[in-house]
């Protein structure tokens, strides 16, 4: 009924006259009173549903999401962003740059790439090749790593990058061709146990002529008291011998004297074939067993071959391969091929020789 | 809020005073997460949280509209000082009912406008029973204090007066049917 005047009084839109009259009204006149508080009460109802609805406007559509725009605060947004161009970042440097370092490695390599010369026979790798028992005539020679490694590379340089470290060969199939024919040999995966610069001894002419001469005995065992006695009886003249290993030692100079007087005409032959018989050698390990061998320029790359077990020998400008009882013959092969046995026994037997 | 464009807090502030009930959703995100670690800290729940940053909200919305608030710091500043105000407020409260042999004595007593909360929320239950359109502009002039023109307007009255006749009409109804039931239960 007053609910017009109530509105106007509570809005303040009273002017002063009838303001006072409405303010002595709600004093005298119980009824317009009540009537005023009820609207009062009413108001204050209808506020507060106002606020109810507004309340469950913000309910319905203030949600939160965990991956909501507002979740995050702006800053944490630009965080999580960069920490995530990091990684992803870091994860293609890895994958693009240091993925071959990543390679699964199928043998631990087992030694150090460059020999370490301590100025002895026995400081070049691998020392079984140097025992003391070497007769003193077959050339070795000593140089310093660095010098050789420098001159092998030159040789390695023109063939191609074949280093585990470049990946580019990790996994690769390879073709052979064995004394049964042609036959494909597939070398899955690969790695390397070992490599070195070494220096493969040469065999003189003196070393086969005695050598051809000691295999009659060759079948049965000779003890070392009757090795030393042969060997004194069958070697060169001591000043020759000398001679010969200092030519060895001193190949890369050139020196004349390499044979001494027992042999004759070869000198100058021994001394380039010493310079040339330096090799880079790897030994690698192969997963299917197969045993073999690739050879480009001055490179020599095993496959399961041990270490321990192989002896390099170059005679008549031929390289050789000794492995657990038997002489090979290594030839130029680019890819891998099979170890091929020397055909002749004479060979064979100098070989042999050498290596007792 | 995803693909619609942000306000900033001026736009905010007129968005409000227009009446913009998706502006007040911002803000409400906006403070979300500063809201709900200090209630969370401060010995409340995540739903103690949320019911008090909605308290902020309409607190914020009623100022804005009211033109009763200066906006001397970012706004969500602002809505967070209120959040934290009132979680206060509410803890003072609840140390004060437990205080008293557990006794709930705040519902016993008057609101600060003389009137009893009971009879406050039962207006509010005849409010839901009223039909939508009656409820919508007893809202829009007791709540958020528009005129009869814009109300007219909101509403597709023809005009003022239309407006001001149903106004008058949806509050008598409210008025009778609170009466019946205040006299119900008085009888009772």
């Amino acid at each position: 009924m007053h609910s017009e005047l109530f509105d106007q009084y509570l809005g303040g839109k009273l002017g002063t006259e009838a303001l006072r009259a409405f303010e002595q009204q709600l004093s005298d006149d119980a009824a317009f009173s009540e009537a005023f508080r009820i609207h009062k009460l009413l108001k204050a109802g209808i506020q507060d549903y106002g606020r109810e609805s507004l309340k469950q406007h913000l309910k319905e559509n203030g949600k939160m999401q965990y991956w909501g725009d507002n979740f995050w605060p702006r800053s944490m947004r630009f965080a999580a962003a960069a920490v995530l161009i990091i990684f992803l970042g870091l994860y293609a440097v890895v994958k693009l740059y240091l993925q071959p370092l990543q390679k699964p490695e199928l043998a631990v390599k087992t030694e150090s790439r460059a020999p370490v010369n301590t100025g002895t026979a026995d400081s070049v790798y691998p020392p079984a090749i140097y025992s003391p028992d070497a007769p003193p005539d077959i050339a070795v020679v000593t140089a310093e790593p660095e010098r050789i490694e420098s001159e092998i590379m030159e040789d390695v340089v023109a063939m191609d990058d074949m280093s585990p470290s470049s990946g580019k060969n990790y996994g690769q199939e390879a073709e052979r061709t064995d004394d049964a024919g042609y036959e494909e040999i597939k070398v899955l995966s690969e790695s390397m146990l070992s490599d070195t610069l070494y220096t493969v001894p040469v065999i003189s002419w003196a070393d086969a002529n005695r050598s051809k001469t000691s295999y009659d005995n060759l079948s049965k065992p000779a003890s070392r008291a009757e090795t030393a006695q042969k060997k004194k009886a069958m070697s060169l003249p001591a000043n020759a011998s000398n001679a010969n290993q200092s030519t060895a030692l001193e190949s890369k100079d050139n020196d004349k004297d390499s044979v001494g007087s027992g042999v004759t005409g070869s000198k100058k032959a021994e001394a380039e074939q010493s310079s040339s018989s330096r090799y880079k050698i790897e030994f690698w390990f192969s997963p299917v067993n197969f045993k073999g061998y690739r050879l480009t320029g001055k490179s020599i790359r095993l496959y399961g071959v041990d270490v321990n077990e192989a002896r390099f020998y170059v005679y008549k400008a031929q390289l050789y391969l000794y492995n657990e009882g038997r002489v090979y013959i290594l030839g130029p092969c680019p890819y891998a091929c099979a170890f091929t046995a020397e055909p002749d026994q004479d060979v064979v037997n100098i070989i042999l020789n050498q290596t007792r | 809020m995803l693909g619609k464009k942000r306000l900033n807090d001026r736009q905010l502030l007129e968005a409000i005073k227009q009446g913009d009930k998706d502006a007040l959703v911002q803000l409400y995100k906006d403070s979300y997460i500063s809201v709900r670690n200090y209630v969370l800290k401060n010995n409340g729940t995540a739903d103690d949280a949320e019911d008090i940053l909605q308290d902020a909200a309409i607190v914020i919305w009623e100022k804005i509209r009211s033109e009763t608030l200066e906006l001397k710091a970012r706004i969500s500043t602002i809505m967070f000082a209120i959040a934290k105000n009132l979680w206060l407020k509410r803890l003072g409260k609840l140390s004060r009912q437990v205080g008293i042999d557990g006794i709930n004595t705040e519902k016993m007593s008057e609101s600060e406008d003389g009137f009893h909360a009971h009879d406050r929320k039962l207006v509010v239950e005849m409010m839901q029973q009223l039909g939508d359109k009656c409820r919508e502009l007893l809202t829009l002039f007791y709540y958020e204090g528009l005129d009869m023109v814009k109300i007219a307007e909101r509403l597709n009255y023809n005009n003022a007066d239309t407006a001001k006749a149903k106004k008058h009409q949806c509050f008598k109804h409210l008025q009778e049917q609170f009466l019946n039931r205040y006299k119900k239960q008085d009888f009772i």
